[in-house]
Parts: structure tokens; sequence; C-alpha cells
């Protein structure tokens, strides 16, 4: 009868701790999700300054070469990948 | 007099002497107004030509060829702006008795080599000035960039010293009679500081890294912004 008590408590305590668990697991998985849009976001918005800075640079006068080599250190650096 | 016919000639003759060389130029990044008016470009250009102190370039000949490249240097916000505005990842293979060249492109679209052809249209000036102790002259043309937004001309000034009998200068300039040893393109100035001239005949290998390209399929490539 013991045993039998004392695996029905350990049961229960299994499942909540299994349940517990779960929550952990979505709230990392939003997490993550939000991390994702976060990123896309910003690879977004450092894309639309480099083409800025590619065609402002061309209007100047500067060469593709040029124009592409500046804007992309820029692109680099406003998305943190330099 | 005489004294001074025969020193003459003693100098011309030793340098008649010289099979090859390597001259080291520094970069200057200078005032641009175009560049500096503009609120968003200006403090790029602020960070490169406090960046460009710190890049230096070689260059290296013998009576057939010759080789342009960047020095290796520090990284920092600052270089990497002045590499950009320089372009400065380019290499340049130059032959002698040839218009074509030969350019190594190291860029965030590849690496290439790029086969061109290009004769600079020079006009020689008489003004002159002392490069250390060679007697330069000054030599004149324009840089024509074509893009989408239209065609610009951008002057180029050289300074080429005949007494140093080499057709070469940075960044795949040739055809002057004598090396130049300070270029300016646009505000891009190519100072020599240091020059090694050699009895011996080093060899100057031609670059062979990257996918070979001519100009036209290179400049297909590098005319579309990236896709990121």
């Amino acid at each position: 009868m013991k045993k039998m008590i004392f695996s029905a408590v350990a049961l229960v305590a299994f499942s909540f701790a299994g349940m517990a668990n779960e929550v952990k697991e979505k709230k990392v998985e939003t997490k993550t999700e939000n991390k994702k849009v976060e990123k896309i976001k910003v690879k977004t918005n450092c894309a639309i300054a480099y083409l800025e800075d590619f065609e402002r640079l061309e209007n100047l006068g500067l060469t593709f070469e040029a124009a592409g080599a500046i804007a992309f250190h820029n692109y680099q650096k406003c998305t943190g990948t330099n | 007099m005489k004294k001074i016919i025969i020193l003459l000639f003693l100098t011309i003759n030793s340098y008649a002497q010289i099979q090859s060389g390597k001259i080291e130029y520094k970069l200057v990044i200078g005032y641009d107004e175009k560049l500096s008016n503009d609120a968003i470009l200006k403090p790029y250009l602020e960070k490169a030509q406090e960046g460009a102190k710190q890049i230096s370039f070689f260059l290296s000949f013998n009576k057939e060829a010759s080789f342009f490249k960047m020095n290796d240097f520090v990284k920092d916000e600052n270089t990497e702006f002045a590499k950009a505005f320089s372009v400065a990842t380019n290499s340049y293979y130059t032959l002698a008795d040839s218009e074509k060249k030969i350019k190594q492109v190291d860029n965030h679209f590849g690496q290439f080599i790029v086969n061109y052809n290009e004769k600079t249209e020079w006009k020689l000036e008489n003004e002159t000035k002392y490069i250390g102790e060679h007697l330069c002259y000054k030599a004149t043309s324009e840089q024509i960039v074509i893009n989408s937004k239209g065609t610009f001309k951008h002057p180029i000034t050289a300074w080429y010293c005949p007494n140093i009998p080499f057709r070469f200068g940075p960044k795949g300039y040739t055809a002057l009679p004598g090396l130049i040893l300070e270029l300016q393109e646009r505000n891009l100035i190519y100072g020599a500081f240091k020059i090694d001239l050699k009895k011996e005949n080093d060899i100057i290998a031609e670059p062979k890294k990257g996918k070979v390209l001519t100009e036209e399929e290179y400049n297909k490539i590098i005319s579309k912004p990236s896709t990121f």
C-alpha cells in the first residue's frame, strides 16, 4: 500500500515537472521566434540603408566598386557582422 | 663644367643599372567638396581620412612587369572605411610593353582575376618638384567613371621621375617616361615614402588566384547592388 501511495505521489510530481518543462520550452521557442523576427527587421533596414548609400555614392560620381565597398562596409557595421 | 657633366653622366649611368625595385606608398584621402557636403557621407569620409593614415601600398617592378598591392594593417572601423573609399583590396599587374593589364579583386562579391585594357591619355606638363632626391615631372589626365547615374570625370595628377626609367605607377597607371612616385586620383593620393632600387632582377609573378573574367563580365557583377 505504502509503495502504491509513493508511486502515485512520484507520478504526480513527475507530471508537474514535465508540464513545467513544456511551459519553459514554449517560452524559449517564443523568445527564439522574436529574436528571428528582430534579426530579419534589422537586416531589412540595413539592406535598405545599403541601397540608399550605394545610390547616393553613385550620384556623386564614385565607381561601382567604391560605392559597393563603402555601402557594404556600412551594411556589415549595421548588422554587426563585420 | 666638366665635373658637372661627369657627375651627371655617373648619376644617369647608376640609375640605368637598376634592374628592379620596390616603392612603398602612403595613402592620403583628401577633401572632396561633393562628399563633404553630403550630411550622410561626410562622417564616412572623415573616418576614411583618419583610417588612411594606417594604410600603405607597395609597387614591385622589374624591366618587364609591375605589381601594386596593399600592405597588411591592423583593422578598425576607420581603416575599413579607408579601404572601401580607395578600393584598396584591388591589386594590379601591368606589363611594360602592353596595354593589357590584370586587376586582382578580393571583395564581397568574391575573388576575381580581371583582364582589362587601359591606355591613359597623359598630358605632360612643365611643372617639376623633388620627391626625395628624385626630380619629378607633372602629368595630368582624367578618370572617367561610368555608373548607373551617368558619366563623371575626375582629375588625375601624376608625378613621374625620368631618372627611374620604368613606365609603372600605383593602381595600374603606366606609360609615362619614368616611374610615378606620386599619384592623385580625385581625392586619393598615393605618395612614395620608401624607394628601394636594385641592380638584381627580382621576379614579378602574375596573380592567378580568383575566377578569370573580362572587364565587361566583372562590371556586370559589380554594377548590381548585393542581394542579402
